[in-house]
């Protein structure tokens, strides 16, 4: 274990949604300098997991404390505070449609420093040439192509030099280059900067490139953690498949639609009867 | 209901609480919303209280010159337009102009998780996207209202002019003399307040839009037909506190 301070610890976290717990009492502390890479299976609750932390979803029981603060019983001007302090990329980059690039990586330093328009413009120009897209300040999100959104999403969730960076699928929809190019990134702001990072992510060739530590989770228990050494050996056989991408193992191949977290109020209808009312509705 | 009182409170937050503490908010935003909820509107509520005005001339021509009273024809233009129709009518082309729009903006921008980028950015999202469409709304529906009334007055003296044996002075010195300042306060108050009950549901809409594109088109429609309901149930309750005690 690091002996670099805590940043992140979260302790006995647990959720449910109506009967299905999504997340069932799990701890596990991040400390600063690591790159702590969450994997798991489609629906297995990283995502939720992950907005837990960052204190968009408030949990059942437990407790989960950024810089030594619990941000679950927090306020929303506290909880600013804190975000003030973190950096997000979203998985599919949540850039603001509105308005362009260049104007998207601006609007925390507009929003939450003093600077001057021209340092601002430094900025961002900088900070959009570290994800590879100088050049691009002008163009709408909507012209640009989702790998490099992605990217340009990164540059603004590093736009406020943020001490801890949270990235939910950094790599997805990216070509290898750019996967391997957002990956140095991330150490670079890691082993230089001290940044601290964590990484949700399907991709095991850039996790066990960027990882300091990895928690694999399964029906929201963490199923193994450890180095990425460790998980590479470890016996688990469920482990050895996700990271191997294999096809058959102990992982079941289908979820049913209860045990996914989102849609607990859809009740499953038989295609039988969909094509009664569409054949009902014909003249 | 609940999370529009929500809403109503936060909003009233930013808007009045928050500036003493020292988080003011930005002039530059309330302008574009302005440009696109006002400017850009001027022709259509043009043509609108262009035809109201035609119309309610024609209407009180038809009534009045069997009575040989079609001097009083403008009277009857002016009040009805400062009172009920001005304002009315125009917060009609504005809830479906803007409203709409602002409610799908808003929802697409829930479904398409930029939201939730803002709060996680610690950028409080009622300051940054309702606050400048409040103000813009709650300066530019009263500003096209008057401008709508002049316009609806000129339509009410074309036909005064062209079809009825009225002059330009006449129309105006009777215009002049019927109408009360209250007429046209009133009528400013009016749409005042139906600009509140726009766009605080228009935007209520659009903030709790679930579901993708589906919920969007919900949200948009939903936030028309309220906002049209609350605007006519509301101008009955404003029209009887005003004129009818």
């Amino acid at each position: 274990m690091l002996n670099t301070p805590v940043v992140v610890e979260v302790t006995n976290l647990t959720r449910t949604f109506g009967s299905r717990t999504v997340i069932d009492n799990l701890s596990f502390t991040i400390h600063r300098g690591e790159t702590l890479v969450i994997m798991g299976g489609s629906g297995c609750g990283k995502s939720t997991l992950l907005r837990h932390i960052i204190g968009v979803m408030k949990p059942t029981a437990g407790s989960v404390k950024i810089f030594g603060e619990e941000i679950t019983t927090m306020n929303d001007r506290q909880i600013e505070e804190i975000r003030r302090r973190f950096g997000m990329l979203f998985q599919s980059g949540a850039l603001l449609a509105s308005l362009t690039v260049g104007e998207n990586v601006a609007l925390p330093l507009l929003q939450h420093t003093d600077l001057t328009i021209d340092e601002v413009d430094e900025t961002v120009t900088q900070k959009l040439q570290m994800v590879g897209l100088s050049g691009f300040n002008e163009l709408k999100p909507s012209e640009i192509s989702g790998g490099m959104r992605k990217r340009v999403g990164l540059a603004r969730a590093l736009a406020l030099d943020p001490e801890l960076l949270f990235s939910d699928e950094p790599t997805s929809g990216l070509d290898p280059i750019m996967t391997a190019v957002v990956d140095k990134l991330t150490l670079e702001l890691t082993k230089d900067e001290g940044m601290t990072a964590v990484v949700v992510t399907h991709d095991m060739t850039s996790a066990f490139r960027i990882a300091t530590r990895m928690i694999m989770l399964g029906r929201g228990k963490i199923l193994a953690q450890g180095t990425p050494e460790e998980i590479r050996t470890h016996p688990d056989p469920e482990v050895q498949q996700f990271i191997n991408g294999e096809a058959d193992g102990p992982m079941p191949l289908n979820l049913s639609q209860d045990d996914h977290e989102h849609h607990p109020h859809v009740k499953a209808r038989p295609l039988v009867s969909a094509r009664r009312r569409f054949h009902h509705k014909m003249p | 209901m609940k999370n529009f009182l929500r809403l109503n409170a936060s909003l009233l937050y930013w808007v009045l609480v928050a500036p003493f503490k020292g988080q003011l908010f930005k002039i530059s935003p309330i302008f574009r919303q302005m440009v696109f909820i006002g400017v850009r509107a001027t022709p259509m509520v043009a043509l609108t209280a262009f035809s109201i005005g035609v119309t309610l001339a024609m209407q009180a021509a038809h009534s009045l010159q069997q009575l040989g009273a079609e001097i009083y024809v403008p009277d009857l233009v002016m009040v009805t337009l400062l009172r009920e129709m001005g304002p009315v009518l125009i917060a009609v082309i504005v809830i479906g102009r803007s409203g709409s729009a602002v409610a799908a903006e808003l929802g697409t921008m829930k479904v398409s998780e930029e939201i939730e980028a803002l709060e996680v950015m610690a950028i409080n999202p009622i300051s940054y996207l309702i606050v400048p469409r409040f103000i813009a709304m709650l300066i530019m529906l009263p500003a096209l209202t008057v401008l709508g009334n002049y316009i609806g007055v000129f339509g009410g003296w074309a036909v005064c002019y062209f079809a009825l044996d009225v002059t330009t002075a006449g129309y105006i010195l009777r215009a002049l003399q019927s109408a009360d300042t209250w007429d046209l306060y009133s009528g400013i108050i009016k749409s005042a307040v139906f600009a509140w009950l726009i766009i605080t549901i228009a935007c209520n809409a659009g903030l709790h839009v679930e579901g993708g594109a589906e919920g969007v088109g919900q949200a948009t429609t939903s936030a028309v037909v309220q906002s049209l309901l609350a605007m006519l149930v509301t101008n009955a309750i404003l029209t009887a506190l005003f004129f009818f005690n």
